[in-house]
């Protein structure tokens, strides 16, 4: 139609103003959509870069499997990508140096094209193998080879014998072929414990070459990668004796085992996109909504004139489709290049900020996703259309005369506007004033209080989502309060590493192991029910009674300190011969499943173990002795529980006789009874049918400590205590000065002030040790994402609200300026101007508390539900940011919009037409 | 030939002890070609029968017939066009849309319709209302007077069957008034049209065929003047 759009054009050029923030408003919705998706399309291609340059690019592996098993995976049809490492041999070093013998057998392995491109290797010098006589080897290899006098640099050749057995104490591997000497090249050099060179099973190490078919391969490691979704199937399948799933690859292709977890992850996501929608249809329809009542009285005449209410909706259609035609392109790209740019700018440091990233080389860096694109502009212009559509009705239902007129927004209540009397007397007339406009304009006022409600609900949601994010993420760190653990074997390593300056605070603990087997009555009330709900559905294999007792003898002086700080006499637990010990609580995580199996929930509980007042534990020997296997034969499991008469029973399952085709398992109870002054135990097998003990014991076993007192139970921890998290063991504190010398070597538990140059300084001293902080380092990552992430968005979400809230007042303003001027040619002072706005100011902001606050309140609630919390702590400083926030917004708004009417002539105002 | 008939007309305002009755039981018809002057009080209601005639108001009760059709029982589309085609509306205050030059407010009823604009009847009008030169500018270029003349156009150009105007004169000064009605005398005479015109200027009164007083919203004098 042509005029209708010569119309709308006319009128858009005409009010320049109103266009221009309803377009602005258009791009800053494309724009924050585009923004957030992006980000996070961004942030997970990142993420994805790193995993899969830390662990690996494939989804499940097969070990041990054999060479027929290979055969029949390379038939298997859902496999789309299959790297294979072949055992083509075993060789050893062994010789003596001054310093120390080595005897080390090691693992050749044969990596095929796919494997070396699915993983990671980490390769330090150097380059792939490409021929099967070109190798990889270790730094230790490379110590090895240098030590016993062979070439050991890139590019030298040496020439290694290959044994194709192996017999190790557990596992005895496949034979083939005979010995044989094969000379290598030296591509490359790589790192000490990568995990691929280490074999938990055998112990040994690899040495890699290329899989040029040039040797047979013994037995392999097949990494798979197929369609996310057939991971968990292919797992079940035989292609080997053992199957590791890669859940952290798969967790970014939404394939985890945990539904909860994956829940989590769409929850999250829909939250956020509610938010962000929520947020952009107010800010759209708002604008539309001011323009639409601009121009009432325009539509009234036009409908006067003859228009029909289909001729005057398409004006503010094809207003609406113009904007958005214009806006929302205009949104995709600024939400893109923003964070492009902003990850550009920023690139140095966010990457010195993450751990994996700096590692591995990997950038963050902007990722367009076509569907995103896609989807921000299908919702922008979803919301112009409904926002544009519910001012266009409203204008087409009242009568034209009335739209002219304008009085329709005018309702004179019954019994006349009597308001503000009280507020007169108290504050005089603006006051009075502020509140007759607010009762009889009562339509505009709420559509302004629920702009401003929804502004302050959308902040504090936000705020509630990002604590959400940032709690789940962080519940999944551990809290250790130390970094490395390292070996020590002598006081001069301890004086070297505890005068380095990257060295922070440090413990020397030392381990001790048991077993107990505790009545259920000497359990805390809370862990007994804890256990017994979670029992059925955890399906233990224990009895709650069974527990393993790990002692930490923790240095003396570091545990004294720890006992004054926490208000405990250290004296007793200090005693050389017979020392109290702490009790640690434990940190439970306990999953819940529905009827059929699926793990649905999981939830964390820090737990006192022991009920108060229970001041011995009877430490027992671990596992079954010697002389009942001997009697017994094959036992294949093991479980202690006490009987009512506080006998203690260890029950063994004896496996059938390979001869014994039919055979089933036979359960053996054995009597467990403390000889002498409780230091030794002695076992009396039961016959099984009669049950009568036999009378002499099949064996008899010391225990390194008989008795342990028990002293406090803790919550927190000293330096160099692990956090307990196992559901069969109780961790105990004593001091280090108590330790049997035979004990566990002693180690020094230390936090890093530098990690980087602690972990160097290790390395190159060739300290023996264990790296802590390193498996953190990702979890702190996503922390340290999901933080960036956060602010982010609340400034984003704030920004929208403040431009919702100043859209929304400076506009109301504006239509009132023949008011002003009437007020003012009457002879109303700027001051009382400036009382009467600072009282709407109040109405507007007190209003918007009234309904924002409960409902933030239960936008939080309900947020907390959806991500499936049960801890809900009230969004306190939210609510006050966010209520600040309106009032100041409100306050500066009303105050500037005024500021601009009171500079104009009086009869200007009251003749303005517009 | 009857061309308007309103019969037991009535609109009230507000609701309880502030209920106006603007309008009460006004029964009248209209020949066609007449030219009828509506005078009263302010507050007399007679803006309000305007609006109703106009259809840009709705009454409490009654009916209004035109051409003998009951006006009110159309659909909103039917009366749009009804307004469109059959009346021709001309407020005190102008009210031309602000964002449209001289032409296209005249012709925006046409263009409303879908229509092509005669501009031979276009150009007639121009000239009859002296706005050549003008065309192009927009309202707040114009003084009031010829702002009103622009909306007279608007009112004649679809050549409806009624002519309605509210005090046409009121803002305007003794030369610009007779101009304007001599103006809405001679398209009554020429075209034929029925004219109905509120006014409180007793001039313009005597210039009409007949008068209607309205007072407290009830008819309290019919005379036919010539």
């Amino acid at each position: 139609m042509k005029l209708i759009r010569h119309l709308t054009w006319q009128n858009m050029k005409h009010s320049k103003v109103r266009t221009l923030v309803t377009v602005l408003g258009i791009i800053l919705s494309a724009a924050m959509f585009t923004a957030v998706t992006t980000m996070g399309m961004s942030f997970r291609a990142y993420m994805l870069e790193g995993e899969i340059a830390e662990n690996g690019d494939y989804f499940v592996c097969y070990s041990y499997g054999t060479m027929d098993d290979l055969q029949s995976l390379q038939q298997e049809p859902s496999v789309t990508k299959l790297g294979t490492v072949n055992t083509i041999g075993y060789t050893s070093f062994q010789y003596e140096t001054d310093s120390r013998s080595v005897d080390d057998t090691l693992i050749i392995g044969a990596g095929n094209r796919e494997f070396f491109e699915m993983v990671p290797v980490g390769l330090l010098e150097g380059r792939l193998p490409e021929t099967g006589s070109e190798l990889i080897i270790t730094g230790a290899v490379q110590d090895y080879l240098r030590e016993s006098g062979q070439p050991c640099e890139l590019g030298a050749q040496i020439t290694l014998p290959i044994a194709v057995s192996c017999e190790t104490e557990d596992v005895t591997l496949p034979v083939s072929g005979t010995p044989y000497e094969k000379t290598f090249t030296i591509v490359g050099i790589s790192e000490y414990n990568t995990q691929y060179f280490g074999d938990n099973q055998l112990d040994l190490s690899n040495l890699l070459t290329y899989d040029d078919g040039s040797e047979a391969g013994i037995w392999g490691r097949f990494f798979v990668k197929s369609d996310p979704k057939d991971a968990y199937a292919l797992a079940e399948k035989p292609y080997g004796p053992s199957c590791a799933v890669n859940q952290s690859l798969l967790n970014f292709y939404g394939v985890t085992k945990y539904y909860s977890i994956n829940d989590l992850i769409v929850t999250f996501a829909a939250v956020l996109m509610g938010i962000i929608m929520v947020g952009s249809v107010t800010l759209i329809y708002n604008a539309f909504s001011i323009s639409v009542s601009e121009r009432t009285k325009q539509f009234g005449l036009l409908s006067s004139v003859g228009a029909t209410r289909t001729q005057i909706r398409q004006s503010v259609f094809t207003e609406a489709v113009g904007l958005a035609a214009v806006g929302i392109p205009i949104g995709i790209f600024c939400g893109y290049a923003g964070i492009a740019i902003t990850l550009r700018l920023t690139h140095g440091l966010i990457d010195s900020l993450l751990w994996s990233a700096a590692k591995n080389n990997i950038i963050l860096h902007a990722v367009p996703s076509v569907p995103a694109f896609v989807l921000a502009g299908l919702v922008a212009l979803a919301t112009v259309l409904i926002s544009a559509w519910i001012p266009a009705r409203r204008a087409t239902k009242i009568t034209p005369i009335a739209a002219i007129r304008q009085t329709g927004e005018f309702v004179v209540p019954k019994h006349g506007i009597r308001a503000g009397m009280l507020t007169q007397s108290l504050f005089g007339l603006p006051a009075a004033l502020a509140r007759k406009y607010y009762t009889v304009n009562k339509r505009k006022y709420r559509a302004t209080i629920l702009s401003l409600t929804i502004s302050m609900v959308l902040f504090v949601a936000a705020g509630s989502f990002v604590q959400r994010l940032t709690g789940t993420a962080e519940e999944q760190a551990n809290t250790d309060n130390f970094d490395f653990e390292i070996i020590v074997n002598s006081a001069e390593q301890v004086e070297q590493l505890r005068t380095h300056p990257a060295l922070g605070d440090s413990a020397l603990v030392a381990h001790g192991y048991g077993r107990a087997v505790i009545p259920e009555a000497d359990f805390d009330a809370d862990y007994r029910a804890s256990w017994d709900a979670r029992e059925q559905t955890y399906h233990y294999q224990e009895s709650i009674m069974s527990k393993k007792i790990r002692i930490e003898y923790l240095e003396d002086p570091v545990l004294e300190r720890f006992l004054k700080a926490q208000g405990l006499d250290p004296t007793p637990y200090l005693d050389r011969k017979e020392p109290l010990a702490l009790v640690t609580d434990a940190q439970l995580t306990w999953y819940s499943y529905d009827e059929t199996g699926r793990p649905v929930d999981r939830q964390r509980s820090t737990e006192q173990i022991l009920r108060d007042g229970v001041d011995t534990l009877t430490l027992i020997p671990s596992g079954v002795p010697d002389g009942v296997l001997q009697r017994l034969e094959r036992v294949a499991d093991d479980r202690l529980c006490m009987e009512p008469d506080g006998t203690i029973l260890l029950t063994v399952m004896v496996a059938p006789s390979p001869e014994d085709e039919s055979g089933e398992n036979l359960w053996y109870e054995i009597e467990v009874r403390p000889v002498g002054n409780g230091t030794d135990y002695a076992y009396y097998i039961r016959d099984p049918k009669t049950g009568i003990a036999e009378d002499e014991p099949a064996d008899v076993v010391s225990v390194e400590r008989a008795q342990l007192r028990l002293g406090a139970s803790i919550r927190e921890l000293p330096i160099g205590i692990r956090q307990n998290t196992n559901y069969d063991t109780i961790t105990v504190i004593l001091p280090l000065s108590s330790a049997p010398a035979e004990s566990d070597t002693v180690a020094l538990m230390a936090a890093a002030s530098d990690y980087e140059a602690l972990l160097a300084f290790l390395e190159e001293q060739d300290f023996s040790f264990v790296d802590y902080l390193e498996s953190q380092m990702e979890y702190r990552d996503y922390i340290t994402m999901i933080r960036i992430f956060s602010y982010g968005f609340i400034t984003l979400i704030s920004l929208i609200c403040i431009c919702n809230v100043f859209n929304t007042i400076s506009t109301n303003i504006a239509l009132r300026r023949k008011d002003f001027g009437m007020l003012r040619s009457v002879g109303m002072k700027d001051r009382e101007i400036d009382r009467m706005m600072a009282f709407e100011c109040l109405q507007y902001g007190l209003k918007a508390m009234l309904w924002g606050i409960p409902l933030s309140i239960l936008t939080s609630l309900l947020i907390a539900r959806l991500v499936g919390s049960s801890a809900f702590a009230l969004p306190v400083r939210s609510l006050f940011i966010a209520a600040g926030f309106i009032f100041v917004t409100v306050f500066i708004t009303m105050f500037y919009a005024v500021s601009k009417l009171k500079q104009e002539n009086p009869i200007e105002a009251i003749r303005s037409e517009s | 030939m009857e061309v308007l008939r309103v019969e037991h007309l009535s609109k009230t305002y507000g609701a309880g002890e502030n209920q106006i009755h603007a309008l009460n039981d006004v029964s009248f018809s209209v020949e066609n070609g007449q030219f009828l002057a509506i005078i009263g009080p302010s507050g007399s209601g007679k803006s309000t029968l305007l609006h109703i005639l106009g259809g840009v108001d709705r009454p409490g009760s009654g009916k209004v017939y035109l051409n003998g059709q009951d006006v009110f029982a159309q659909s909103e589309d039917q009366l749009a066009i009804f307004r469109r085609r059959q009346v021709g509306l001309i407020y005190q205050f102008y009210n031309l849309i602000p964002v449209l030059n001289v032409t296209e407010n005249i012709t925006l009823p046409v263009l409303l319709d879908g229509r092509e604009v005669n501009q031979e009847h276009l150009n007639d009008l121009l000239d009859t209302l002296n706005l050549r030169g003008r065309e192009t500018h927009l309202p707040s270029q114009l003084s009031g007077g010829q702002q009103q003349r622009v909306s007279i156009g608007r009112a004649l150009m679809n050549a409806p069957a009624v002519v309605l105007a509210d005090e046409p004169t009121g803002n305007l000064d003794s030369k610009n008034s007779q101009e304007i009605i001599e103006l809405l005398k001679s398209s009554n005479r020429k075209y034929g049209q029925t004219l109905i015109v509120i006014t409180h200027d007793e001039n313009i009164a005597l210039q009409a065929d007949r008068i209607i007083a309205i007072e407290d919203g009830r008819i309290v004098r019919d005379e036919v003047v010539r």
